[in-house]
């Protein structure tokens, strides 16, 4: 018997740990996408590899997941030890979480000159500002770096990221032709708002009705604007250690002076927190207000514009330079630019010098859109346009930047020398991909071919063909010598706080509102001032502990009072289950039913009791998956019942619920009554309502996104196109009015057929006798299915009901696949929003968190389903 | 039983009744079948009629439609400037036609043109004169340049041939100065996208370009579409690369500029010979400066051009040091940089045509004989002699035998004639083969699905009958309350203790291991409690009758208690299969690697990476459904058995 057992058992545990094999000799680095290996090499990393065969490097691959899922791969793979060598995401986010490696061992640290040795001030304590600063650094290309990213690379004084030299500037692409066309000077773009809003409104088009500027709704692009307002989104506080006052300084700040007392407050430790309700920052909303809604006039004698106010537009005259300028309606021109409604930037683009003039965008250099037709000749590139002239105008530069993964720190070999050559090679690797020599030859062929003066002269002064800059048009130069000299504030996008996540709310919650065809009555103000209360309370930045401690007392009592509540409830489900209380006699004492029984006891134990216990310890912890967890005690919780998003989970829980058991639970049944009343064909019906059940779940929600399609060629697109009035093409998911009915209906289309099985088999159960005694009582078919049917059958209906209830609760159904959550929060259920938090975020501990509350909300369904269980018997069906 | 009886079936009520029944039961099955009968048809759909997400596959019973599908691989959308070229082959082809879709939904005018086309073979005099061209452009072909030709290729059978032709990675990435770890990840984008039309466009000689032209040598030697060997198949997917829509189109452009040439001249020749009308000769130069690609220009390299060029590049290169780092050259002295009659590769190639377009007169410019239409020409008129034998072979009226075209289109259309089943069969199977190769090259999917699907299925024979078995043939003293233990975990949502679960395996090290598959759900409460009513409700005397003859405790176990429990373990069996093989929630957060992945994984990859070409997902959806139709179709009686229904004690 023994030898029996054990053969399967020792298949099993052979099978389940199925090594990978590794080929030996070879060392594979892997790096994320951002990197593509299938494009051809630089040569500095084509020699490197050259001289070390063996050496690889790979693209790294994960799973890859739709939408907001983007980052999970990569975070589920780091929390599992498996991640990327080399990989690019929010710098500060993979810090705090520890998925990078520091670059301490190359570059070098803050308090540690070069030469090994403490840096130390005069009194012998360690010399920390927070910087690494040129004494400190070993690599000799740190100092080259500019100031800002060295800021951005460092944490905590320790360097984590490099950045990619290869990077563009976001400002503002015009058509030379155009501009010069509209009577308009190039070499003198405008230096402020009031000059730009001017320039958009002389490229007005009358006769056609175009705008000559357009802009693409994007955060990308809005936050420069901010910045010429001498703002940002994102600010730091340092208080003085001296006076105790507080001084507020840009994020993009790289020296910080006291500006009333001139005290140098570099070594002070800041306190960020975003700014978007700032002065600065609503009145660029504002000046996107302006371009787009505010009512202009041309003054037929001049040629100027003019804005008009409501009062102007009533009586049909403005004041200009004190002349009278009368005015039709249909004189007045709403708004002095275009917006990219439909999301493609480059089809936008290539109207660029036919009837678009003005296109904020991205650019590294004028031959940047060469192979979209658009030609380096006309194409030009002037910098945000300062508020006032008091103001700097500002560049956006747009750079990536790759950080090492932890991982290297178990990878290469047993010994640490092994290890150590191993991430010596991901540095090499790493700082060569990083390096301005991968563009070396690709510029070396424009200059051949003729293109010097549209590249950017610095590249041209470092490769040393200086000769060059002399032809390069003034308006080119112009922009890259003002560079040089400091006289463009050069930006770039916020890299403190939870950017990523942010700026998907502020673009689509304030930017996109005030462009889009419904923004004229948008109250920005009262938006901005409620996103910047979200951003700094969790989304962009942790709720100041402060804030959360005033709430302790309050919560343990509430904490106190559910777990009391829940011990209760559970101390009734076992009493309950122990009940029946048996007497002792005949018991079996041997070992042979523990041998049985242990296999599975011990999986319970193992995966259902020890994670239940790991996850109430997780849930006051902050956990993070390297290095120790501190306790936060019910700090996570607080922070969950401060946080309108979680009611809004919770609420959208509830609704999916009550839809989905609506339909997806009483279909089976109708169709169930359907099938037992039909007299001939009901295999057939079954069969065909069945067919759902013989493709996979995966297969058939993948079938339905693909019917939901928004384009006109999505499947019900295409039928509802058929019907009288050709309604216009509906986009299914992405509308929060019908996307909750598109995630339900595959469901319930799936699940009719197998969920109708079981109360067919229930039907057949009802004693024939009742139903012809009752017809002979002249019962109509209702009133026989009222009093008779649903009677017998109910039972099995409460069982289903409740159990399907739970499961519907815990459930994400096809949330996952259809919209992960989307549009917006719309469909985000509190299944979808703890797998996002845990495998998306990483915030492994809130998720634990929100998991507990819905077991809470749970438990008391889950008690009657126990209660329930013990009280019936599971028997086959009858044949049919 | 029917509530509705037999006597009620006669009155109106019940028939009504019966009858609303069974149109709510006809509509909810139409609902059923449609979508999947759109998954079927789309599965074997092209760019050209899948988004017609009709129900039936049309191509079936529509020659026009098959046509279109055929003409659709040969000019793929993805391929740059496809239907242009199209165009330029079928002269009647509409203009406002703009993408295969749009094609595909003009059902109407679709079938006329390809109708009208066909038609043109069953004409017999007509169909003579395009078997002749058609041959004459196989006969063209079978020798053509390489280097000017287009491939409408299928981007499955690159990876095959590159690692039959470099056999290891290493090689291959050394060679391309790429770094791939897989040799089915190569797409090699490139390769569709020459730019032939542009003035400018010089292909580098590199050994990407050399395999490039290998594969065309190998798709011309029909090595990958063996269907389309023999004489009677000249059109395959490699046709030259014809440039004379460029010329047309700056034609046409010129005539509608203001100034331009009143009207368009009935026939175009191209090249434009010396002896052509003055206006057409005068628009001629014009495009040669303008649009004329230059690979296909040649000059005469005198000694003063010589010294006119070393003067150009000193103005563009100012001194020899710029030019030698630019050119990564060595030259001593302006003069060692000599002008080549024909356009050079790499960086010179811009040098030397901005030096021919500004400084050599254009009459002074020739047209090369790697021009596809020029060589086809001398070819034809070698072959038959003369314009007028020509004229009468082909049934054309030409005045000079550089209005000649290349008959690609008669070709094609031959060919569809000769080879119409292949081409459908290669179409209706070519998504398909794409998903199978997929799978099979780019991970272990089947593998690890069988693998996956044979240890559940162990586990759930074993672990949780075990433990029924014990708790119901055993009376101890815990009994109820290890009952309570296995039970009490559903309580709490899967959501709490998958989080643990997740980081328990990576602390054991399990993740990217089966492991992670299997053992967390592998014992489930539920259906241990489940068993245990099952092993209860069998007579207690069984097991004293075995005990008696000397069965161990093993034997009754396997050889008696099992047997007697068998429908609803065979319903176990089944279901234990399903979520093996359809499982992927969570499989997607434990197994990362792709190595690990199970055919469900792959097919959800499938339709992110593959979000272009729906068909092939489709037809991956179709594959992934295959084996759970299967087993539905032999276990109805398993899962007709196996319902269980809760009775009230």
């Amino acid at each position: 018997m023994k030898s029996n057992g054990a053969r399967p058992l020792f298949f099993l545990c052979s099978l389940c740990l199925w090594p990978f094999n590794v080929p030996a000799g070879a060392v594979d680095i892997t790096i994320t996408s951002r990197y593509d290996t299938q494009v051809r090499q630089a040569r500095n990393l084509r020699d490197y590899f050259a001289a070390h065969p063996g050496l690889h490097l790979k693209q790294w691959d994960g799973i890859s997941l739709q939408q907001a899922g983007m980052q999970a791969s990569l975070a589920m793979a780091m929390a599992a030890n498996i991640g990327p060598d080399i990989f690019e995401t929010d710098i500060r986010q993979a810090v705090s979480q520890g998925l990078a490696y520091p670059l301490t061992e190359w570059i070098g640290q803050d308090g540690v000159r070069a030469d090994g040795t403490l840096k130390l001030k005069p009194d012998g304590t360690p010399d920390k500002n927070g910087q690494i600063d040129a004494d400190e650094a070993k690599w000799p290309g740190w100092m080259q770096l500019k100031p800002l990213y060295r800021q951005v690379v460092t944490v905590d004084g320790k360097p984590y990221a490099l950045p990619h030299a290869g990077g563009t500037y976001v400002g503002i692409l015009f058509s030379k032709s155009m501009i010069r066309k509209a009577g308009l000077d190039p070499a003198h773009p405008p230096q402020t708002w009031e000059e730009f809003i001017r320039w958009c409104r002389l490229l007005y088009n009358p006769k056609t009705q175009t705008f000559g500027a357009e802009i693409y709704p994007a955060s990308w692009n809005f936050a420069p604007w901010i910045a010429t307002t001498g703002s940002s989104i994102v600010v730091q506080d340092r208080k003085s250690p001296r006076t105790g006052k507080v001084y507020t300084f840009n994020e993009q700040d790289t020296e910080f002076h006291a500006p009333d007392t001139g005290e140098d407050l570099t070594a002070v430790h800041p306190t960020w927190r975003c700014n978007v309700a700032s002065p600065g920052c609503t009145a660029a909303i504002g000046f996107y207000y302006r371009l787009r809604w505010a009512p202009w006039v041309r003054d037929p004698g001049s040629g100027e514009p003019l804005e008009i106010d409501s009062s102007d537009a009533s009586r049909g005259y403005a004041m200009f330079r004190g002349r009278k300028v009368t005015f039709q309606p249909s004189d007045v021109v709403e708004g002095s630019i275009g917006v990219t409604l439909n999301g493609d930037i480059m089809q936008t683009l290539k109207r660029m010098g036919r009837d678009l003039a003005i296109y904020p965008l991205w650019a590294g250099d004028m031959t940047e859109f060469e192979q979209q037709g658009i030609q380096p000749d006309d194409l030009g590139m002037f910098p945000f346009p300062a508020m006032t002239a008091q103001q700097k105008p500002v560049l956006q530069a747009s750079n990536y930047f790759f950080m090492m993964g932890k991982d290297v720190l178990h990878r290469g070999g047993k010994t640490p020398e092994e290890r150590k050559r191993y991430r010596d090679q991901v540095w090499e690797i790493m700082s060569r991909i990083c390096g301005v020599e991968g563009n070396d030859e690709e510029i070396r062929q424009k200059v051949a071919a003729g293109e010097a003066r549209f590249l950017n002269p610095r590249d041209l002064r470092r490769l040393g063909f200086d000769d060059y800059l002399r032809e390069m048009p003034p308006e080119n130069r112009q922009m890259w010598n003002d560079i040089e000299a400091g006289k463009i504030e050069e930006v770039i996008e916020p890299y403190m706080g939870k950017w990523l996540q942010f700026r998907d709310f502020y673009q689509r919650e304030a930017i996109e509102l005030v462009l889009h065809p419904s923004g004229k009555t948008f109250d920005y103000v009262t938006a901005l001032k409620r996103l910047e209360h979200d951003a700094n309370t969790g989304i962009m930045f942790e709720r100041p502990t402060a804030e959360i401690d005033v709430y302790r007392p309050l919560a343990r009592t509430i904490a106190g009072t559910v777990g009391a509540f829940l011990m209760v409830i559970l101390g009734l489900i076992i009493r309950g289950q122990r009940r029946r209380a048996v007497s002792l006699a005949g018991v079996y004492k041997g070992w042979i039913p523990w041998a049985m029984l242990f296999p599975a006891v011990a999986s319970i134990a193992l995966w259902g009791y020890y994670p239940l216990a790991r996850g109430l310890v997780m849930a006051f912890q902050n956990y993070k998956i390297v290095g120790a967890s501190p306790w936060v005690g019910l700090g996570n919780f607080i922070g969950i019942a401060l946080d309108p998003n979680f009611y809004h989970y919770v609420l959208t829980t509830f609704r999916f619920v009550l839809w989905n058991l609506a339909l997806a639970f009483f279909t089976p049944i109708l169709l169930a009554f359907m099938l037992a009343e039909v007299p001939r064909g009901k295999v057939f019906f079954r069969t065909l309502f069945f067919l759902p059940q013989m493709t996979s779940g995966l297969v058939v929600t993948l079938m339905w996104k693909e019917m939901f399609a928004g384009s006109p060629n999505g499947n019900i697109n295409r039928l509802i196109s058929y019907l009288p009035g050709h309604p216009a093409p509906v986009d299914w998911l992405g509308n929060s009015a019908t996307v909750m009915a598109c995630v339900i209906l595959p469901v319930v289309w799936a699940g009719a057929g197998i969920g109708s099985l079981i109360y067919l088999a229930a039907l057949k159960s009802v004693p024939e006798e009742l139903y012809e005694a009752a017809s002979i009582d002249g019962c109509g078919i209702l009133r026989k299915a009222w009093s008779i049917t649903l009677p017998t059958i109910a039972p099995l209906i409460l069982i289903n009901f409740v159990g399907a209830f739970i499961a519907t609760f815990q459930s994400m159904g096809s949330i996952f696949l259809l919209t992960f959550g989307g549009p917006g929060k719309e469909t985000m259920v509190l299944g979808m929003a703890i797998w996002q938090e845990a495998y998306v975020n990483l915030r492994f501990s809130l998720a634990t968190s929100y998991a507990w509350i819905l077991g809470s909300i749970l438990i008391g369904f889950t008690y009657l389903q126990l209660r329930i269980l013990r009280r019936v018997d599971f028997r086959q069906a009858k044949g049919d | 039983m029917p509530m509705i009886s037999h006597t009620d079936k006669r009155s109106p009520s019940g028939r009504l009744a019966i009858a609303w029944i069974y149109i709510s039961l006809f509509i909810g099955g139409l609902t059923m079948i449609c979508p999947f009968l759109v998954m079927i048809t789309g599965s074997m759909g092209t760019p050209f009629d899948y988004d017609r997400r009709s129900v039936l596959p049309r191509h079936l019973w529509s020659r026009d439609d098959r046509f279109l599908r055929v003409l659709c691989t040969y000019f793929p959308p993805a391929h740059r400037g496809s239907l242009r070229q199209l165009r330029a082959f079928f002269p009647d082809f509409p203009p406002d036609w703009g993408s295969w879709t749009q094609i595909g939904d003009d059902t109407a005018r679709s079938d006329a043109w390809a109708r009208k086309e066909l038609r043109r073979l069953d004409n017999p005099t007509e169909r003579a004169q395009m078997e002749m061209a058609a041959r004459d452009y196989g006969e063209f072909m079978r020798t053509w340049n390489l280097r000017e030709t287009i491939l409408a290729f299928d981007v499955r059978y690159v990876s095959p041939f590159i690692r039959d032709r470099y056999r290891t990675l290493d090689r291959f990435n050394a060679a391309w100065q790429v770094s791939v770890d897989n040799f089915a990840k190569i797409t090699a984008p490139e390769w569709s996208g020459e730019p032939i039309d542009q003035p400018g466009y010089v292909p580098i000689e590199d050994t990407r370009y050399r395999d490039l032209l290998a594969f065309r040598q190998a798709y011309r030697e029909n090595r990958f579409t063996p269907f389309l060997k023999g004489d009677d198949a000249p059109a395959g997917y490699l046709r030259p690369a014809s440039l004379r829509y460029v010329w047309d189109d700056y034609c046409a452009e010129q005539i509608r500029a203001p100034g331009g040439p009143a009207s368009r001249p009935a026939a175009l020749p191209f090249p434009v010979p010396a002896d052509a009308p003055a206006p057409v000769q005068r628009l001629w130069l014009r495009f040669l400066q303008d649009k004329m690609p230059m690979r296909h220009i040649a000059i005469q390299v005198e000694p003063t051009r010589q010294e006119a060029f070393t003067r150009f590049l000193v103005g563009r290169f100012r001194t020899l040091d710029y030019l030698n780092r630019l050119l990564e050259t060595s030259a001593g002295s302006w003069n060692e940089i000599r002008l080549t009659p024909t356009i050079p590769t790499g960086s010179m190639a811009r040098v030397w045509s901005d030096f021919v377009r500004t400084s050599v007169p254009v009459r002074e410019w020739q047209v090369r004989d790697t021009l596809p239409e020029k060589a086809f020409q001398e070819l034809v008129l070698r072959c038959h002699g003369s314009l007028a034998k020509i004229n009468a072979a082909y049934g054309l009226k030409l005045s000079r035998i550089e209005e000649l075209t290349i008959p690609f289109g008669e070709a094609l259309l031959v060919t569809f004639r000769h080879r119409e089943r292949a081409f459908e069969i290669d179409g209706i199977t070519g998504n398909y083969r794409a998903v199978i190769d997929y799978l099979f090259h780019r991970g272990d999917a089947v593998r690890n699905t069988l693998i996956l699907v044979l240890l559940s299925a162990l586990v759930t024979l074993t672990v949780n009958p075990l433990a029924g078995y014990a708790l119901s043939r055993f009376r101890l003293r815990s009994t109820e309350r290890l009952i309570v233990f296995c039970l009490a975990t559903m309580a709490f949502p899967a959501a709490v203790s998958a989080i643990p679960g997740f980081l328990l395996l990576r602390d054991f090290g399990m993740l990217n291991t089966f492991a992670a598959l299997v053992l967390p759900g592998a014992a489930n409460g539920m259906t241990i409690f489940l068993l245990k009513g099952f092993f209860d409700s069998l007579p207690r005397e069984l097991y004293e009758a075995a005990t008696i003859d000397g069965a161990g405790e093993w034997t009754i176990f396997t050889v008696i208690s099992l047997p007697l429990v068998k429908p609803i373990l065979a319903v176990s069996l089944l279901n234990s299969f399903l979520a093996a093989y359809n499982g992927w929630e969570w499989a997607i957060v434990v197994c990362q690697d792709p190595r690990m992945w199970t055919v469900a994984v792959w097919t959800y990859q499938f339709y992110q990476a593959l979000g272009g070409q729906q068909f092939v997902v489709m037809a991956a959806f179709v594959l992934n459904s295959l084996p759970v139709l299967l087993v539905f179709l032999f276990c109805q009686k398993i899962i007709l058995r196996g319902i269980i229904l809760p009775q009230m004690k």
